[in-house]
């Protein structure tokens, strides 16, 4: 199969504005130690989807892209809720396994009543394909890495205080619990776009991996979403001409150079 | 009118419906060194969290510098400062030592959060009077738990508080820290008006500055005093148990549990 080129420019386009969102998200979930609530909002996306496409049958209008968002949005709010009250890192985490989980479920369970032309566009969601993207899907992209980007200038210290020291930061008079449902919901909103392009399973691989690797290095957390966004962008950049050369999936490849590149970050020794 | 740290009335707090603390009445003095006692579980963290709002007070009322919780929290928030347990600062976000000397200021100040150049002078003052300045590059997680401690301390202060509310900052701290940080609270209690009230297990590297002690046990406030009254023989076996041995140093008791001093 030849790729126009016109359909790799605008591949290229999503993956960098792929790599805003990572860029800008990663390195958050990872120093909350979240880095799962990437993937639960993925599959939250996956089941709204599949959703909406079941309630098409009564509300036409009702794109797949509301159900993700929306499916998406219910999932932060949870984890966001289980926050509550101190304690904060162990009950989000689970909370964010049964949203995975929960969504999942769904998924399958609607997917038994969806009529079978649209199961592709439910698996769509789960395998993604950066090279068929409609401009409607590259214009929600867009959105959500203007937001994200719009959400850290407005609150970088907001959420790194939250994540650094949750308790310390509201004795002092931080709205964490605000903050951090302000962070949670970006987060996932970015996501559940960037689920469309590059699938449910590697979305993680391009914003988890990322920023795991970069922490690695980073002198601060702005260094640290800089190195972010260079590594996810570059590892999208190679699956691109890789897949402009030989016949495999863009998505694959990049999930797998950026899987390297936190494996290399590993050797590095503190 | 010269108002208290921390005056309780009554007291019952919890995280649920249970309470934790149970009709706790309490006075401490302000500005002190006050040290709060208890085993594990006593509620000694509850009390502190109560004061600033972050656990539920069922009945009863706690004033806060004189200022009314919850009613005033805001108020409260602003004019005091916490130093909670190291154990509650996550080690994932790398922060460098002045980011973190600036959080309580910078968080107090309001949105947009932007730090000034007075900001930043507070917080390189607040380091060098915990005498951590020459560490305002570093990176905060790669210092050893002393230096965190007492950057800990300086990020209370940089926000110019007229109380600090510190939970163990003596823990897994060598000898020649806890001095520091001792010498640390006296000074700002003589030299500056500020108070602080020290929840810790090992009262003896602040016997000698400390003003008041209030032992808690099970939730329940068992004495509270100056030292020489309230740390006796017979109120440290009531929250450690019969089998403490208590000596005698320079007039205070301490009560000896396992190995650990008390
Ligand atoms: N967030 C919470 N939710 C529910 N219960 C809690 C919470 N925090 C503490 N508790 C309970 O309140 C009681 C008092 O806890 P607290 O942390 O105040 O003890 P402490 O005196 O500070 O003990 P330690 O010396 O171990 O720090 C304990 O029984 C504890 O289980
Ligand atoms: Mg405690």
């Amino acid at each position: 199969m030849r790729v126009a080129i016109e359909t790799i420019l605008l591949a290229a386009v999503a993956g960098l504005l792929v790599s805003v969102s990572a860029g800008a998200l990663g390195p958050l979930v990872v120093f909350r130690g979240l880095s799962f609530l990437v993937s639960a909002a993925a599959h939250a996306a996956l089941g709204g989807a599949a959703l909406a496409l079941l309630l098409q049958s009564r509300l036409p209008w009702l794109d797949p892209t509301f159900g993700a968002a929306g499916m998406a949005v219910v999932v932060a709010s949870v984890v966001g809720a289980a926050g509550r009250g101190g304690r904060s890192g162990e009950s989000m985490e689970v909370a964010v396994g049964v949203s995975f989980a929960g969504s999942m479920s769904l998924t399958v369970l609607l997917m038994y009543w969806l009529p079978p032309e649209k199961l592709p566009l439910v698996w769509g969601y789960l395998v993604g394909d950066i090279l068929l993207l409609s401009p409607v899907d590259l214009a929600t992209i867009a959105l959500t890495a203007t937001l994200s980007l719009a959400a850290i200038t407005a609150f970088y210290r907001e959420f790194v205080y939250s994540s650094f020291d949750p308790v310390g930061s509201e004795a002092h008079g931080l709205r964490v619990g605000l903050y951090d449902w302000i962070m949670l919901t970006v987060i996932a909103l970015s996501v559940s776009a960037m689920t469309k392009a590059v699938g449910a399973i590697l979305v993680y691989a391009l914003v988890v991996a990322p920023a795991g690797a970069a922490v690695r290095f980073a002198r601060g957390p702005k260094h640290c979403m800089a190195l972010a966004f260079l590594i996810s962008a570059g590892s999208i950049a190679m699956g691109l001409l890789l897949s402009a050369i030989v016949n495999v999936s863009p998505s694959a490849i990049a999930g797998m150079v950026s899987a390297a590149f936190y494996l290399i970050s590993l050797l590095r020794v503190e | 009118m010269p108002s208290h740290a921390i005056e309780a009335r009554g007291l019952d707090v919890g995280y649920g419906s249970r309470p934790v603390l149970r009709g706790v009445d309490l006075a401490i003095p302000h500005p002190s060194v006050s040290v709060i006692m208890g085993p594990n579980g006593a509620g000694k963290t509850t009390l502190l969290k109560a004061s600033l709002g972050l656990a539920r007070i069922l009945s009863g009322e706690i004033r806060v510098l004189g200022v009314p919780v919850p009613g005033r929290l805001e108020e409260v928030r602003r004019r005091v400062a916490y130093v909670p347990q190291k154990e509650e600062v996550s080690w994932g976000v790398p922060l460098r030592v002045i980011d973190v000397a600036l959080m309580a200021r910078l968080i107090k100040k309001g949105p947009p959060r932007r730090p000034t150049r007075e900001d930043v002078d507070a917080a390189e003052e607040a380091l060098e009077f915990v005498d951590m300045l020459w560490a305002r590059d570093r990176c905060f997680k790669k210092l050893s738990g002393g230096q965190q401690q007492r950057v800990l301390i300086a990020r209370a202060l940089a926000s110019k508080p007229e109380l600090l509310l510190l939970d163990e900052p003596l823990s897994a701290v060598d000898a020649e820290s806890r001095r520091k940080i001792a010498e640390v609270l006296a000074r700002l209690r003589d030299e500056k008006g500020v108070g602080s009230v020290v929840v810790t297990h090992d009262v003896n590297p602040l016997a000698p500055i400390a003003d008041y002690v209030a032992l808690l046990s099970e939730g329940r406030l068992v004495a509270a005093g100056p030292l020489a009254a309230a740390l006796t023989p017979e109120n440290l076996r009531k929250i450690y148990g019969p089998v403490a041995k208590v000596v005698e140093v320079g007039g205070i008791c301490y009560a000896i549990v396992g190995d650990a001093h008390r």
